[in-house]
């Protein structure tokens, strides 16, 4: 009796963290979720593959100026590259990522950030990145799309001043 | 103190009724070790790519190109490997866990032969370049029909084993009513069963959508709904890596190092969660995914946590009966008890190693299930970090160990070196140490997985120091690699002679007298199970089915 008593009292000690430690990720996961609103990619609507071209926004791909500091970028992925592959932003600005594929899966991926969302044909991807520092932000596919996969790249550059924001929409969508 | 294998010891059976059995058990692990080599041989590729040093220009009449390389990796390894050698595995300890051989002679073999000519159908395109797709083949990249017929096959095999396991533990209930499973039989059907329920995913993506699309008897497919269907299997199927590790972690490990099990009821407590839990969380793989609501992906995070629970319920238990053994052996203090185990034997070295590794594997499994942390890492080479300590560590180093033990017995001969052995456990843990070290590092600066990394035009500040690391850890594990392969080989054809049985069952200190009967109630948890697959996926899955249309073409993009 007092060698399975001690086992359950070893048992229990152990049950209890297990228990703890997946509960306090549950709660932190909840908290930046709906507190800090962290998001997951979610359901944006579908776009046949073949007829992206001829689809809204994918028909004008480049960047927009929705609202002051807020901007859409509409985006299409293809092999191996991404249209816009250079995009102008000013410093301060929220930059929000419409973007699906013509052919196979691929990935969108600006490094070290949360910017990170899987680009598949016949869905439509969204993401918002907010961009305070000037400087230039690289992205690249982070999903295997063929042979040249390592070549698939682009650039985010953040400029310091305001003015700049005039030049930085694509003229076509305004 | 109660046996789980039942009052006498395994090593009772004589191995004349098991002749069969030998035999194919032999045949798998003779495939699973050709697959290694191969492998271990293209893994040395891609680590000296990642630092700086492109051998593929040199391979280009047999290997075309690094993803080539990376695909014949992906599926000799994470595929192959792993399968093979679970389907020699786990029917070895089910029926010495029973004491009787399995039901049907002819399942027995008919799944050998089945999973081998998928495994030659499957390699035929991968070895031609015409399946340069990824272990993953997402569609709408399109390789050549023969690789999903075979990895079909390969699947469908898996499926007459789990029918045997399952016809040889009725023909055992008819003699023993009201008695509980054997603890080690009571697992290996466990681990059939959840594979054979989890596997149903890749099986309907193969079966309807890929095999006829490749063929071109329709003309679209569907990205998402195919990348649904194989992590309905993908998240899973790492626990059919997974759980033949724990089982010779739970019956075999403690008994070799000189302990006994702790807990028998704690051991089917484990199980039974692994069989409810392991598929219903799949789109932990996709929280990076469009076209899923991130409430399921909340819900498949959830279950996810859960599951590791039934984990770390193993790590203590196995903690426990390894600090049992130390203590048995004559440790006193706290920590101490780690250095009276018997690490000059290989197979608890490889074993003991391949735990510790894990327990970083488990921490990283964490994190990359909690969601919104999760859109950090996507994609990025944490993740290959994360899978070479699990399937690449904790299950292919215990493999190691059970085959220190496992080939010696089917071949009726010593291992050839023991310290060649033991030299192969600390390189591969070392080596990983280093590899996984790097990939995780370099992924936290946003390095990409699956990548050309050395001829990308984006690479970023600090990642080439852990480039360069990835080549020095593969390269240490391509040199453990062949030790292994090496000793493998001498012991199947030229080590001395020796009959000997294989290690008994462990005992426990808390016996299966103290388990509940209802943990033995498959009638229960086999409908639990589906019950929550059910709900996890069903309305996802019947959302995707009733709206898609089937408007991607596919292409060969490599």
């Amino acid at each position: 009796m007092k060698r399975g008593t001690t086992i359950y009292l070893y048992e229990l000690a152990w049950i209890l963290p297990s228990v703890a430690i997946p509960v306090g990720m549950l709660v932190a996961l909840i908290v930046t979720s709906f507190g800090v609103h962290i998001h997951m990619p979610g359901m944006e609507g579908r776009v046949n593959p073949s007829k992206v071209d001829s689809t809204p926004p994918f028909d004008h791909p480049g960047c927009v100026q929705v609202a002051p500091g807020r901007y859409e970028v509409d985006m299409v992925a293809q092999v191996w590259s991404f249209n816009p592959n250079e995009i102008h932003v000013p410093a301060g600005s929220d930059v929000t990522f419409v973007s699906t594929s013509r052919d196979v899966d691929h990935g969108f991926y600006i490094p070290r950030t949360a910017t990170n969302i899987m680009v598949l044909p016949g869905e439509i991807s969204r993401i918002t990145a907010h961009f305070d520092k000037p400087g230039t932000y690289p992205f690249f596919c982070n999903e295997y799309c063929g042979i040249l996969h390592h070549m698939m790249a682009g650039q985010i550059i953040v400029e310091a001043e305001k003015t700049s924001a005039s030049s930085a929409p694509n003229p076509g969508r305004q | 103190m109660a046996t789980l294998s039942g009052a006498q010891p395994a090593g009772a059976v004589p191995a004349e009724r098991f002749q069969s059995e030998y035999g194919v058990t032999r045949a798998y692990l003779v495939v699973a070790l050709v697959a290694l080599f191969g492998g271990v041989v293209t893994g040395l590729f891609q680590g000296l790519e990642h630092s700086g040093i492109n051998l593929y220009p040199h391979l280009a009449p047999v290997i075309q190109s690094y993803y080539q390389g990376l695909s014949i990796h992906g599926v000799l390894n994470a595929l192959v490997w792993t399968t093979f050698f679970i389907s020699a595995f786990v029917p070895f300890v089910m029926i010495y866990s029973l004491r009787r051989p399995l039901a049907s002679r002819f399942l027995t073999w008919s799944a050998f032969w089945v999973m081998l000519a998928g495994l030659v159908m499957a390699a035929i395109p991968l070895v031609g370049n015409a399946a340069t797709v990824l272990y993953t083949f997402y569609p709408p990249m399109k390789a050549n029909w023969a690789f999903y017929v075979g990895l079909t096959l390969v699947v469908v095999a898996t499926w007459l084993i789990a029918l045997n396991l399952v016809m040889t533990y009725r023909a055992w209930r008819q003699e023993h009513r009201g008695e509980h499973i054997p603890l080690p039989a009571f697992m290996c059907l466990i681990t059939f069963i959840m594979w054979f329920m989890a596997s149903l995913g890749i099986a309907a993506e193969t079966l309807f959508m890929m095999i006829p699309w490749s063929l071109g008897l329709v003309k679209g497919t569907d990205a998402l709904l195919a990348r649904v269907l194989f992590w309905f299997t993908g998240h899973p199927i790492v626990y059919f890596w997974l759980l033949p590790a724990y089982i010779s972690w739970y019956v075999y490990v403690p008994r070799q190092a000189g302990g006994k099990l702790y807990s028998d009821s704690l051991s089917r407590v484990a199980f039974v969660m692994f069989l409810v839990l392991s598929t219903p969380l799949g789109f932990h793989h996709q929280f990076a995914d469009p076209g899923i609501s991130e409430a399921w992906k909340f819900v498949h995070a959830l279950i996810t946590f859960a599951v590791f629970f039934p984990s770390l319920m193993t790590f203590f238990n196995v903690v426990a009966s390894l600090e049992s053994a130390g203590r048995a052996r004559g440790s006193h203090g706290w920590l101490s008890w780690i250095f009276k185990l018997p690490w000059g034997d290989p197979s608890v070295a490889c074993q003991v190693l391949a735990m510790f590794t894990f327990t970083f594997g488990g921490i990283g499994g964490l994190i990359n299930g909690s969601a919104n942390l999760d859109l950090l890492v996507h994609n990025t080479a944490w993740i290959s970090g994360h899978l070479h300590l699990t399937v690449g560590t904790a299950a292919t180093l215990t493999y190691m160990g059970i085959t220190y033990w496992l080939v010696p017995v089917l071949w009726g001969r010593r291992l050839w070196s023991r310290w060649v052995a033991l030299a192969q456990a600390w390189t591969w843990a070392f080596g990983m140490l280093i590899f996984s070290h790097s990939l995780h590092a370099a992924g936290l600066l946003g390095m990409p997985r699956r990548t050309m990394i050395s001829q990308a035009p984006y690479i970023q500040p600090g990642w080439e120091h852990y480039m360069k690391m990835t080549g020095i850890g593969g390269s240490i594990l391509f040199v453990s690699g062949l030790l292994y392969l090496l000793n493998m080989v001498l012991t199947m054809t030229v080590a001395r002679r020796v009959e000997q049985a294989p290690p008994e069952f462990a005992e426990a200190v808390s016996g299966p007298e103290e388990a509940p009967g209802f943990l033995d109630n498959f009638s229960v948890w086999v409908p639990a199970s589906v019950a929550l697959i059910v709900i996890a996926y069903g309305p996802t899955l019947y959302r995707l089915l009733t709206t898609i249309t089937y408007d991607s073409p596919g292409l060969r993009v490599w």
